[in-house]
């Protein structure tokens, strides 16, 4: 077999792969390098600087992004997996609040759940699948489901507290 | 943190993908979740010229339920895995293993079969596998082969895949009748990967005689392993306080244990003993 195998359809140049994805509720077509990370395509292509990059090692969750639904760390995926995919960022959380904001970012306002904020991007994308049940959430349950993402500020605790409090609301306070 | 350059290729069929393996299997590396493979990337411990992307092969991604047990795909994510309740009803080592694997965020795209092939000497699945006796099966233009998950993990990082093969699938068999599972890991407090874990099979009849025993070890070796000597003091015993502080007493007997800064050779000799003790206990606790 020739070497043109690893080409894929595409792009010409596989070191250069072209994808479309929905991004945030709208089409994007472009081409990425293919060993350039979906934070970095989010972050200096797509100008979207809300999902930030913490540790860059996969620990922190700082740059936690929705991909088809489900919360990932976009500093461990590559631009070109998500062809196909609808991407949500931290710019695509919103709600009908007066600021805009999400009944998750409100809450964790109305806690204190956030002190400098660079986590809170990637705590509250992380949230928003937590709170995907109709069952109350325990503290346990909340601090088991947050343990992939790391604040350096709050102790936790007040953002623990605010899913707690949200989730007990019922289902219909969390949804937009 | 940004990795080498490499070509990208995301093949939509099985042959397609053993094709671009054939055609260019010393220089390609697999990725599915990668999970662990984007890691290593960025590093740069890994430099492949090629990364293909075998998460567009649709069928590799069910779990289906057959007459002896489970038919896991390789792209079956862990948080896939973790939430099937036909699967954990037979098998709790499974809920217990992915509680506390890496993270939820980790857990969405990560897989099951990346982590087997990954053959990380301190992933978790690789004691699951080893302790349910699974069967890998792995494909490539040259034919198809089956691998009984105690030959596969071969050296550090290394299973016994070749470089044109593609790990297809894993046979997770039905639990014999009377048997109970754990998994019990003492983690690394920041990365959380296993320090020493033991997962457990025991199957026990109803006079209390153990018929039939695995207990398979990680972070503790070369490679994800069984403790022997463990096994054979459950094996034929009748399941009571003595028999299990016999298979404690010798679970690290015969396994040249790797010492490290976190845990040097004696003190994980010790963990060996207490992970091997603490899952035992918690599975006999799940006996009816």
């Amino acid at each position: 077999m020739s070497h043109h195998a690893v080409t894929t359809e595409r792009s010409a140049d596989a070191h250069r792969v072209a994808i479309s994805y929905v991004l945030n509720g709208g089409p994007v077509s472009c081409e990425v390098d293919a060993r350039t990370l979906l934070v970095h395509h989010l972050r200096e292509e797509r100008n979207l600087t809300g999902t930030h990059v913490g540790c860059d090692t996969s620990q922190c969750g700082a740059c936690a992004v929705h991909v088809d639904g489900r919360a990932v760390k976009s500093c461990t995926v590559l631009a070109a997996q998500v062809h196909g995919c609808e991407v949500t960022t931290i710019e695509g959380v919103r709600g009908e609040g007066p600021d805009g904001l999400h009944p998750v970012q409100e809450a964790l306002r109305r806690k204190h759940g956030l002190q400098c904020g660079f986590c809170t991007p990637g705590v509250v994308m992380t949230a928003l699948n937590l709170l995907e049940t109709d069952e109350p959430l325990t503290t346990a349950q909340v601090q088991h489901g947050l343990t992939g993402n790391i604040c350096r500020c709050t102790g936790y605790q007040n953002i623990v507290d605010a899913l707690v409090e949200l989730s007990a609301a019922g289902p219909e306070s969390v949804d937009e | 943190m940004i990795p080498s350059t490499f070509a990208y290729a995301a093949p939509e069929t099985l042959h397609d993908a053993m094709s671009i393996l054939a055609a260019n299997a010393d220089e390609t590396k697999i990725m599915a979740g990668g999970q662990s493979l984007i890691p290593l990337l960025k590093l740069r411990l890994a430099g492949p010229a090629v990364v293909m992307d075998i998460s567009r092969l649709a069928d590799l991604r069910g779990i289906e339920e057959t007459p002896s047990g489970f038919r896991i795909g390789a792209l079956v994510t862990h948080e896939r895995l973790i939430n099937d309740g036909a699967v954990t009803r037979r098998w709790s080592i499974v809920e217990d293993a992915g509680e506390d694997l890496a993270d939820p965020l980790v857990r969405n795209l990560g897989t099951f079969g990346g982590s087997l092939a990954h053959a990380d000497p301190a992933g978790d699945w690789p004691a699951v596998a080893l302790a349910t006796d699974v069967v890998v099966h792995v494909q490539s233009l040259r034919g198809a082969r089956e691998i009984p998950i105690e030959d596969f993990f071969t050296y550090l990082f290394t299973a016994d895949l070749a470089d044109d093969e593609i790990l297809t699938h894993v046979d997770l068999p039905k639990p014999a009748p009377g048997t109970v599972t754990a998994y019990v890991k003492i983690a690394h407090p920041a990365s959380g990967y296993a320090v020493a874990a033991a997962g457990v099979r025991l199957t026990i009849d109803a006079g209390g005689t153990c018929r039939a025993a695995r207990v398979a070890l990680t972070g503790v070796a070369t490679t994800p392993l069984r403790a022997a000597e463990a096994e054979r003091a459950l094996e034929g015993a009748v399941i009571d306080d003595a028999a299990v502080r016999r298979a404690v007493e010798c679970a690290a007997d015969g396994i040249d244990v790797m010492g490290d800064t976190y845990a040097p050779v004696d003190y994980r000799r010790h963990l060996i003993g207490v992970v091997t003790g603490r899952a035992i206990q918690r599975a006999l606790g799940r006996r009816p």
